[in-house]
């Protein structure tokens, strides 16, 4: 029961509250609040006129009639449900409802209270379907997602997640399967998933890579990122990285060769970005002197000359690819010459340029070294002693020294393009000439003395010497051997002559042992018979011994005296000088006077003779002794005659004693000039006389020899003397 | 006819004087010799061939023992030597060189030219004579003579 007098503050209360408040009796309403009046849009007459279930949606009015008039009857109905009401214009709204059982003047009523929770329904249903696109966003997200709950099941995983693995929603949920299978493939993966939680503990994050084995098998890479959740879950999400890794490795290992390409090469690599270095290799550490660390990072420009510097510059910013020659600047101020052959490119997103760079000066030098020997075998070619021909493969003559021109008279406009052997090698020499060429063409360097031909046609002795160049022809070489040649042939005669002295100094000791001895032995053998005689009385034959005891000795002191003579002629001479034979001769008939008379001989002289050179004194000797000669052996002529004349020769001057007296026989022409040789033992002197006269004409570098058509004919001797070395000439 | 026991010499000796020693020594040791001397080796093989001067062969007999100089005008010792040697019918008369100088060479060449023997005139007076002794017994005594 309610006191009386709190009804108005009751009525008030029901009046000024947000909730409804309605009471129903039967069919109708018995009361009802203004809030529930103005929520539903309806006026109170329309209100009391309508059943009470018909402010439910129509959805719900079924529910409410059945409740309300159940309750009415008494039977057990839920106290408080959730019912969406539909107002007047239409408007539907959630209400919270409580219905309790009163009873009005005895009879059922029910009293109605509902509150509106029509936002809190909003919201519900805003969440639902936040949880729908959240749950749609997991499904269809690229990445793979699990939940997993504090006690580490997983509560969800993402068809991603599924497909990723290979394995089923239920399998991937089991911590088994991932420790044994899908991690297979990691061994220290307790490690690492300890490490995971702990991590996961501590920041709340946890992130890394994992390599993952499908169900099929095969292996993915996987970055992994896990969120722990407020409320204790972990929120996992993978995605796949196989890709990048295996690009990654491709990079990595084109890296790789490239460095090693790079290191291997000879050349200098400098990778530049903005004209800093980031990278360079090995050759270029030795190119520059400086090390690998101290070229990243430097300016190009640090290791590039500065009269470099603008062309490297230059070539640079245009990205030319051009190679071009450049001076590099050593860590040591060190100057090297190099060529440059740069390229930009993109690499990684950044635009660099890389530049290969060929160390010069080995190349320099060796141009030098070709300069400074071709600039040698220039000079050589231009300054030798011999006479040089360059030829081609096929003989045909490119070059020649000054010297060819002037050992063969050739120029080289008159012999370039000709072939050698035509032009210098004589007929007979073909043969010889063309094995040489045979040997230079197969590369051998062959050298002979031979004979080469002028371009007058002389003849001249050289030293043919062929030197091939590789695969491009040969060079010959003449050296001329005339004077060689000449200075041998000179040798041959002085060895000669030596031979000769030699004989002749042999025939001489022989000489002298015999024909000293000879008188000796007469004295000896002579003496003996007279002291024999003297002994025996005999005298009739001391006088005719003793005579020729004297004999002997006067024979030994003029042999002795004729050596002494003969000796001194090869020692003594006196100085030569320039005289006319003329004269001479005339002075020695003079002197010879007195034979010539008393043989009644008559002396001719050719009225001009040559002057010539000599040692007068001995040369009119040996006019003396060849007069003498003549005068001895006139024979049983009784006209007897001597002519003196003279005959010219080559460079030399001949003269002749001819006489007609008794001649001598062919076969004795060459014994008379023997030392102390004598046809007649019967006739004066020792025999030395034209020994003496040939040695003082061969003394003068002159012949001696005679001419006689034999005995009783008469005979010429004849003798040169080298003519005088001045103009005079034909003197009288 | 000729003495069998008698020595028939050709002297080939351009020496007069030594031409006499030789002769002289043969008379005084007795030899029992008749010489022919000549003066040159043209001589020497007229007589030997009988030409020139020496045609009548009957006039000159051939020699049983030949002395040679080695030095002589025209045609020297050796010369007339390698001739005799070359001759068959002269080739085996005995032929010694006497010589004056004691030359090496001269004895190779004579002995390769067959000389039988060779002899240096000696100086000394007494070793002249009793050479010429000696030579003269052994060709005319000791040694059997080929040419009668």
């Amino acid at each position: 029961m309610i006191e009386n007098n709190l009804l108005p503050l009751m009525i008030e209360l029901n009046e000024n509250t947000d909730i409804m408040i309605a009471v129903i009796r039967g069919s109708k309403f018995a009361y009802i609040n203004p809030t529930l009046q103005k929520n539903s849009g309806y006026s109170l007459e329309e209100l009391y006129s309508m059943n009470f279930w018909d402010i439910a949606h129509p959805d719900y009015s079924d529910l409410l009639r059945q409740r309300g008039w159940a309750r009415q009857r008494g039977e057990e109905v839920q106290d408080s449900y959730e019912l969406l009401l539909l107002g007047k214009q239409g408007n539907s709204f959630w209400a919270h409802i409580k219905a309790k059982n009163i009873s009005i003047e005895g009879e059922p009523a029910v009293i109605v209270s509902a509150f509106d929770i029509n936002e809190r329904k909003a919201m519900e249903v805003d969440l639902l379907r936040q949880k729908e696109s959240l749950q749609l966003m997991l499904e269809n997200n690229p990445v793979a997602t699990a939940l997993v709950n504090p006690e580490g099941k997983t509560l969800y995983v993402n068809p991603r997640f599924i497909k990723y693995t290979g394995y089923s929603r239920e399998e991937v949920s089991s911590s088994l399967v991932w420790e044994e299978k899908v991690l297979a493939d990691m061994p220290k993966r307790r490690e690492i998933m300890k490490a995971w939680n702990r991590n996961l503990k501590e920041t709340g994050y946890s992130k890394g890579k994992i390599v993952l084995r499908r169900r099929d098998g095969e292996r993915r890479f996987f970055n992994i990122h896990s969120v722990a959740l407020p409320d204790g879950h972990i929120l996992l999400a993978a995605w796949d990285i196989s890709e990048q890794v295996e690009a990654r490795k491709i990079l990595q290992e084109s890296e790789a060769r490239f460095k090693a390409l790079s290191e291997a090469s000879f050349e200098g690599i400098i990778i530049s970005e903005n004209g800093i270095c980031i990278e360079a290799n090995q050759a270029a550490v030795e190119l520059f002197g400086y090390s690998r660390e101290e070229l990243i990072g430097l300016d190009v420009m640090s290791f590039t000359a500065p009269e470099a510097r603008e062309i490297v510059k230059s070539q640079m910013m245009s990205g030319s690819k051009d190679s071009y020659e450049a001076v590099a600047l050593r860590q040591d101020g060190s100057r090297v010459p190099v060529e440059i052959q740069g390229r930009s490119f993109i690499y990684q997103d950044r635009e660099v340029r890389a530049a290969a760079i060929r160390d010069l000066s080995e190349r320099r030098r060796a141009e030098e070294e070709i300069y400074r020997q071709s600039t040698n075998l220039q000079a050589l070619f231009y300054n030798t002693l011999d006479a040089v021909v360059l030829c081609d493969p096929v003989h045909r003559i490119l070059d020649i020294n000054p010297r060819f021109f002037e050992l063969f008279d050739y120029t080289i406009e008159e012999c370039r393009g000709s072939i050698l052997e035509e032009v210098l090698v004589p007929e007979e020499l073909k043969e010889e000439s063309a094995f040489m060429s045979s040997m230079v063409s197969s590369g051998q360097a062959n050298s002979r003395e031979s004979v080469r031909k002028k371009k007058n046609g002389e003849l001249l002795p050289v030293l043919v010497t062929m030197i091939p160049i590789a695969n491009s022809g040969y060079y010959v070489l003449y050296t001329n051997i005339s004077e060689r040649k000449e200075a041998e042939a000179t040798i041959q005669q002085q060895i000669k002559e030596l031979e000769a002295k030699n004989a002749e100094m042999e025939r001489f000791t022989y000489t002298v042992s015999h024909d000293l001895r000879s008188p000796l032995i007469t004295i000896k053998g002579f003496s003996g018979l007279l002291l024999q005689d003297l002994e025996k009385g005999k005298t009739a034959r001391l006088q005719k011994d003793i005579q020729r005891i004297i004999n002997a000795s006067g024979k030994m002191e003029e042999l002795l005296e004729d050596l002494l003579e003969l000796s001194r002629i090869g020692r003594i001479l006196n100085p030569y000088s320039n005289f006319p034979m003329n004269r001479l001769c005339h002075e020695v008939v003079e002197l010879l006077s007195g034979p010539i008379s008393q043989k009644k001989a008559e002396v001719v002289i050719a009225p001009y003779m040559p002057w010539v050179q000599g040692d007068r004194r001995r040369i009119a000797e040996v006019v003396q002794n060849l007069l003498e000669n003549a005068i001895k052996f006139m024979g049983t002529n009784d006209h007897p005659r001597i002519e003196i004349g003279c005959f010219s020769g080559e460079g030399e001057c001949g003269f002749f004693i001819n006489d007609n007296g008794s001649g001598i026989e062919a076969k004795y022409q060459e014994k008379i000039f023997g030392l102390f040789d004598k046809l007649d033992q019967s006739t004066e002197g020792t025999g030395i006389g034209l020994a003496l006269v040939k040695r003082i004409i061969e003394l003068h570098q002159g012949r001696i020899w005679v001419e006689s058509a034999g005995a009783g004919q008469g005979s010429t001797f004849y003798f040169t003397l080298p003519a005088a070395t001045d103009s005079k000439k034909g003197d009288k | 006819m000729m003495d069998e026991s008698m020595l028939n010499i050709l002297l080939v000796e351009d020496n007069e004087d030594h031409a006499e020693l030789i002769m002289r020594s043969l008379e005084e040791q007795q030899i029992k010799s008749h010489v022919i001397h000549v003066t040159d080796g043209e001589q020497a093989l007229n007589y030997l061939f009988g030409r020139g001067e020496y045609s009548e062969v009957e006039k000159y007999p051939r020699p049983n023992l030949i002395l040679l100089d080695l030095r002589l005008p025209k045609v020297d010792g050796l010369g007339v030597l390698k001739e005799i040697k070359q001759a068959e019918e002269l080739k085996i008369i005995p032929t010694v060189v006497l010589t004056s100088s004691e030359s090496e060479n001269d004895i190779y060449r004579a002995y390769n030219y067959y000389a039988n023997s060779f002899l240096v005139k000696p100086m000394d007076f007494q070793q002249f004579n009793e050479l010429m002794l000696k030579l003269g017994r052994y060709w005319l005594k000791c040694n059997a003579n080929p040419v009668r």
